[in-house]
């Protein structure tokens, strides 16, 4: 009996540990890559641990290194992209909390005519190709002189999420019960400040999941900037990045690996300590729907 | 008061708090959805500056004649089932398995989410890195095992490039699903698998009349979104293989974007694009009904 117990736990921990290999795998051999030195990379051998532990290629990534391709660092900009991608983010994020606190307010605690039909209007937008919207969002971008401009892409992106984020606040502010803000203007709050002195600190987590679902987004879109950031002053990140894979044909692997890992770091982190309000969000809005 | 000056003014309110979500979504999902259906019956290529010039039904006289809008069309049907059925094999697999108890449970479940919030340039590198023949760690393994004699061509070989992008979609995008699974599962109340025990239930038949019953409402709406996302997609593909080798891998996003931005035809992509969505509303609609969605 005893045995069979062991060899089940042992089975357990055997299928946890094949499936972590598959979802870690190419993160780890991209990892190991960018600690190899050039010529180590482009070797035909399976080396999962490097001859040679090398931090040249993220010195090259943060600007240290110039003398190799000093023609590709200056004209990818790196750190321009990754300044980029922090702009967009942050407008995003600031523009994106503002309309779905207030969109998930209204419909969450207001019953007013053309409620239910403006939310179906709302979430049906997750179902529209984004492919199909490049071409007009192209045109009235350019009719607003916004092409190549990141005021554009953070209010391109805005639109993006913003349908989702308003339903998932929606979902978060329907839990706080409104009795809570109608004692506070009791004591003498008005509507505004009750919101703000009872309701908005209650949904932090909200808030939270929103603006960890904007920056997974806005560091995810790489259509949208193909489209509409044109020059090296607005490309974000991941533009960058798949113009140095291709960059004149020869790839500069290590660098190439050194900025990846250095891209998904941020969203990774913030990932790993929000984790719990992320997937909350994402499922209530999910499986209630 | 102020309450009692405006009394006939509170029920703006509500309007008020939408307006910048109305503005936004209205700007750019429902506006541009009229122009792209505007734009459909028109010539118009970006680069000649000259206006839309209207011709009727004649782009979509020219798709029923296009082999290369044919090929797409099957192609997504193939991108979407296959893709689908990696994301929910490697989802429920994936959330009953981390459904037990064990060690750092919560550790262990977030990992297995990093694929899906990772940027999806960074999957396309990852990938194309793995991928890669000479270099790629899949090929240098095979080798080193001597499971293959020749490097293989994972994404330039038009029998192998299917597996290969559905393989790293399944990886990428099996995410939503699982968790979606992970939070259904436990919703099922533990004593059912009492009940069905003293019943003299197999493993199997509990399997299939509680889990997988106890997840259908989940399943629907999951399914529902994975097909939709999936068909209008463009990231995944476009990333590992731009729509190649030739139009091997050609399905409804790479299309639309060649066609309106390498060859800037913007009628006829628009027309293409319409198409495409029309097919999936009704499609979703249909399904919707079937299903009885709430």
């Amino acid at each position: 009996m005893k045995f069979k117990k062991n060899a089940i736990v042992s089975l357990t921990y055997i299928t946890l540990v094949v499936c972590l290999l598959f979802v870690l795998i190419p993160f780890a051999w991209t990892v190991v890559s960018s600690l190899k030195l050039e010529s180590d990379i482009l070797e035909t051998e399976v080396r999962w641990i490097p001859k040679t532990v090398t931090f040249e290629h993220y010195k090259w990534v943060i600007g240290m290194r110039t003398e190799r391709v000093t023609e590709t660092a200056k004209t990818l900009g790196l750190l321009i992209a990754y300044r980029n991608t922090g702009i967009a983010t942050v407008g995003t994020a600031l523009l994106t909390v503002i309309s779905a606190i207030l969109g998930g307010y209204a419909l969450s605690r207001f019953n007013f005519r053309g409620r239910i039909p403006i939310s179906i209007l709302v979430l049906s937008t997750a179902l529209f190709p984004l492919v199909l919207m490049m071409v007009p969002w192209y045109l009235i971008l350019k009719k607003l002189h916004l092409i190549d401009n990141l005021f554009g892409l953070v209010l391109t992106l805005s639109a993006f999420v913003t349908p989702f984020s308003v339903w998932m606040m929606k979902g978060f502010i329907g839990t706080i019960p409104p009795e809570l803000e109608e004692c506070a203007m009791i004591d003498g709050c008005t509507k505004v400040g009750a919101f703000m002195r009872v309701t908005l600190p209650l949904i932090t987590s909200g808030v939270v999941a929103v603006v960890m679902y904007t920056v997974v987004m806005t560091w995810n879109a790489y259509l949208l900037p193909l489209i509409v950031c044109g020059s090296t002053n607005t490309k974000p990140i991941s533009i960058i990045l798949m113009e140095l894979f291709s960059f004149y044909g020869r790839t500069y692997w290590g660098g190439l690996m050194a900025a990846t890992v250095v891209t998904c770091l941020p969203v990774v982190v913030l990932f790993v300590f929000l984790q719990k309000q992320f997937v909350s969000g994402m499922t209530a809005g999910a499986v209630k729907g | 008061m102020k309450k009692s000056q405006l009394p006939k003014l509170r029920f703006l309110i509500p309007y008020l708090l939408l307006t910048p979500t109305l503005i936004l979504v209205g700007s750019f999902f429902f506006y541009p959805v009229m122009q792209a259906v505007r734009l459909s019956f028109t010539k118009f290529y970006l680069l000649a500056s000259r206006n839309p010039q209207f011709i009727g039904l004649g782009n979509f006289q020219r798709l029923l004649q296009d082999s290369v809008f044919h090929k797409a069309m099957i192609q997504s049907i193939y991108w979407v089932v296959g893709s689908n059925i990696a994301h929910f094999l490697i989802g429920l697999g994936f959330a009953l398995f981390m459904n037990q108890r064990f060690k750092f449970r919560g550790l262990w479940r977030g990992l297995f989410l990093v694929p899906w919030v990772v940027p999806v340039a960074v999957f396309g590198i990852l990938w194309q890195w793995m991928y890669n023949m000479e270099w790629g760690i899949i090929n240098l393994t095979l080798l080193d095992w001597r499971i293959v004699d020749e490097p293989i061509d994972w994404l330039g070989n038009k029998n192998i490039v299917w597996f290969s992008v559905i393989l790293a979609n399944g990886w990428k995008n099996f995410g939503f699903m699982y968790i979606c699974f992970l939070s259904g599962l436990q919703t099922i109340p533990g004593n059912l698998y009492e009940a069905a025990k003293i019943d003299g239930a197999n493993r199997w038949q509990k399997f299939i009349h509680i889990t997988i019953s106890g997840l259908r409402p989940v399943l629907t709406v999951v399914i529902l979104l994975g097909v939709v996302w999936t068909f209008n997609d463009f990231n995944v593909i476009w990333l590992l293989t731009k729509a190649g080798p030739g139009y091997d891998t050609v399905v409804y996003g790479p299309l639309l974007y060649l066609q309106a931005f390498k060859f800037y035809r913007f009628g006829y992509a628009s027309a293409i694009g319409i198409t495409g969505f029309a097919g999936v509303m009704i499609a979703a609609i249909l399904y919707v009904k079937k299903m009885e969605i709430k």
